[in-house]
């Protein structure tokens, strides 16, 4: 039975072929959406899991460059004066607190390429470090970077910036965010670096009199929010400070990306029903154009129930054609483009294990695999009723 | 002895508001291996009789026994059944499925009947007894009218039936290709096949057999011959 209802497909290739494209673009969209959706669930479980402090303090007007920078890499410079440090550790319920400096690169002669610099304080750092492979050295020597996992350098390798030669001694683990494509070294080489910076050095004649951000961890028990609160109340006005709350960044990321989700989930549910409909509507006018096919089958010795199961069969064929083509389409548009798109997407992201990308195929394709057949399901209790009679007179 | 018997045999159709009968009280019988021709004007009821002697149609009224057992008695399966392996079809008009090459054409029945193995060899010596092997790889549409007609006669034929239902065999054929096909069908009723046959065409029924005329639904009596 398959290989005549492979045939009976291929004899209407046209329209068959325009009924396999709809289930096509269903199962494409479900799936590449489904594999978005995990690659940028991973990376909300990464962006909580790796964002370490409770509180982020940073100079007034730089909270969207610093979420930006965190997120997505955008290379920012920055300071407020290093005094922040000493007010913010000794405020009530902090229990951490670790400044770092950013400094963005050059896309120019004197750098590598345009990254963000983050200088942290190996002393007090508790943000970067986890991050770190354990192959790299437990501290930092000057002239020693440690590099995001995105970016092009082996270990070994060597990153100049500002006419400075770094080598790379580690990598970061990948963390979806613009983390993967910053470059880590210590506050002391930052310092010099900005030495050879005319405008900076200009601008900050002591750079170790400033930094960019305070990363805070506030003492077991306390809400992190009301932390902050404390410290804006203290010290905003007199320093002009403002505060980045990185729970907030995932709770405001998880929303993003639940409102992605449900989009996609949307589409990909009209494109079911507009693919059904179809072939519902191709599936039942069958029925009237197959009559003389029908009776020639029941002619010659086929039950009613054959009948249906052949059309079923041909269904199942459809739909399992379009279904793999969908998932195939949307494999070849994801997998050899995901930094364009999901650069584009501007959301953390880590790319989906193979776990999730099966089971997200498993399940594009079974409701791919409804479709036609569910779409025929008048047709066949049609044909298993008594539509079609066996003739001894066939139309030309 | 007797393969098909019908016994007042009814069969009425709605035309517009009125009915009529197109088979009113028929009874024959078939013996096996015997040649029956059925004759009359178009509209005497003949494809209806076939059709009901068959169980392609229900009757309203009267019987057909296969082997003395009702035809009708059996459900869709048995009759489907019936259809596939003891009674092969040779249809008015074009009856081959044209997205299957002859050969498939042909072996269909054999796969219907869920049988194992075979079929190709078994359609392929048909189809060579029929002189179309050479065809077995075309299409239908690329076959005339005759040799359609020749590959729907072994379709009919490849699940062994004892009895073969032919309505107007030669109808659509010119004079040779009709009478190439007769002598094809006077062969197979040689070997011991059955034919009950509708036909318009008299040099079929000659000398072949019993010669039996429809009129207005009905048997003409007297116009029985016996088999020759």
């Amino acid at each position: 039975m398959a290989g005549l209802a492979l045939a009976n497909i291929r004899a209407r290739g046209a329209r068959n072929l325009g009924l396999a494209a709809l289930v096509a673009i269903f199962s494409a969209l479900l799936f590449g959406g489904s594999v978005i959706d995990a690659r940028l669930s991973q990376g909300l479980e990464s962006l909580s899991a790796r964002l370490g402090a409770d509180v982020l303090i940073v100079p007034y007007g730089y909270e969207r460059t610093a979420k930006a920078a965190l997120l997505r890499g955008e290379p920012s410079t920055y300071h407020m004066p290093a005094e922040v440090l000493g007010r913010v550790r000794s405020f009530p319920g902090v229990a951490q607190a670790s400044p770092q400096f950013f400094l963005a690169s050059l896309a120019t002669a004197c750098c590598s390429e345009r990254v963000q610099i983050i200088a942290y304080d190996q002393q007090s750092d508790f943000l970067v470090r986890p991050w770190i492979s354990a192959k790299a050295p437990p501290t930092l020597g000057e002239g020693q970077i440690v590099a995001g996992s995105k970016l092009n350098v082996e270990v070994g390798g060597e990153l100049f910036f500002f006419g400075v030669v770094h080598e790379v001694v580690a990598k970061m683990e990948p963390t979806g965010m613009g983390l993967d494509t910053s470059v880590f070294l210590p506050l002391e080489s930052v310092y010099r670096l900005v030495g050879n910076i005319p405008a900076l050095k200009e601008e900050l004649p002591d750079p170790s009199g400033y930094i960019s951000a305070v990363a805070v961890k506030v003492e077991p028990g306390l809400r992190p929010k009301d932390v902050a609160n404390g410290i804006m109340r203290e010290h905003a006005i007199e320093f002009n400070l403002d505060l980045v709350l990185p729970d907030a960044i995932v709770t405001e990321t998880a929303r993003e990306l639940a409102g992605w989700a449900s989009t996609v989930r949307r589409l990909a549910l009209a494109m079911w029903l507009v693919a059904f409909l179809a072939l519902a509507l191709v599936f039942s006018v069958a029925i009237g154009e197959r009559r003389r096919e029908f009776g020639i089958y029941r002619l010659i010795g086929a039950t009613r129930s054959w009948l249906g199961r052949l059309i079923l069969a041909e269904a199942l064929f459809l739909s399992l054609a379009g279904g793999l083509a969908g998932i195939l389409l949307a494999s070849l548009a994801i997998f050899p483009f995901d930094a364009l798109i999901f650069n584009s997407l501007g959301l953390p992201n880590l790319p989906a294990g193979p776990g999730a990308v099966a089971r997200a195929a498993a399940v594009a394709l079974a409701l791919a695999m409804v479709i036609a057949p569910l779409a025929c399901l008048r047709t066949v209790l049609s044909v298993t009723r008594s539509e079609v009679q066996p003739s001894l007179r066939m139309e030309a | 002895m007797v393969l098909l018997e019908a016994k007042g045999l009814v069969k009425g159709f709605r035309r517009g508001l009125a009915g009529f009968r197109a088979v009113d009280g028929v009874s024959l019988s078939v013996g096996q291996g015997e040649f029956v021709s059925l004759t009359g004007r178009s509209g005497s009821g003949k494809t209806t009789l076939l059709s009901l002697l068959a169980g392609l149609l229900g009757p309203d009224g009267g019987d057909v026994l296969l082997r003395g057992r009702s035809i009708f008695a059996l459900g869709d399966a048995g009759l489907a059944r019936l259809r596939n392996r003891e009674i092969g079809f040779l249809p008015q008009g074009r009856s081959l499925l044209g997205n299957l090459t002859v050969l498939d054409n042909v072996r269909l029945p054999f796969h219907l009947a869920r049988r194992q193995g075979g079929s190709r060899q078994r359609a392929l010596e048909l189809l060579g007894d029929l002189s179309l092997a050479h065809l077995a790889g075309n299409r239908p549409h690329e076959l005339s009218g005759g040799e359609l007609r020749r590959v729907a006669l072994a379709r009919a034929l490849m699940n062994s039936p004892e009895l073969v239902v032919a309505d107007e065999p030669t109808g659509d054929l010119d004079l040779g290709t009709a009478a190439s096909l007769i002598r094809l069908i006077r062969d197979i009723n040689s070997r011991g096949v059955a034919f009950l046959v509708a036909t318009h065409d008299l040099d079929l029924c000659r000398g072949l057999g019993r010669v039996l005329e429809m009129s207005g639904g009905r048997l003409v009596d007297g116009a029985s011959a016996g088999r020759s």
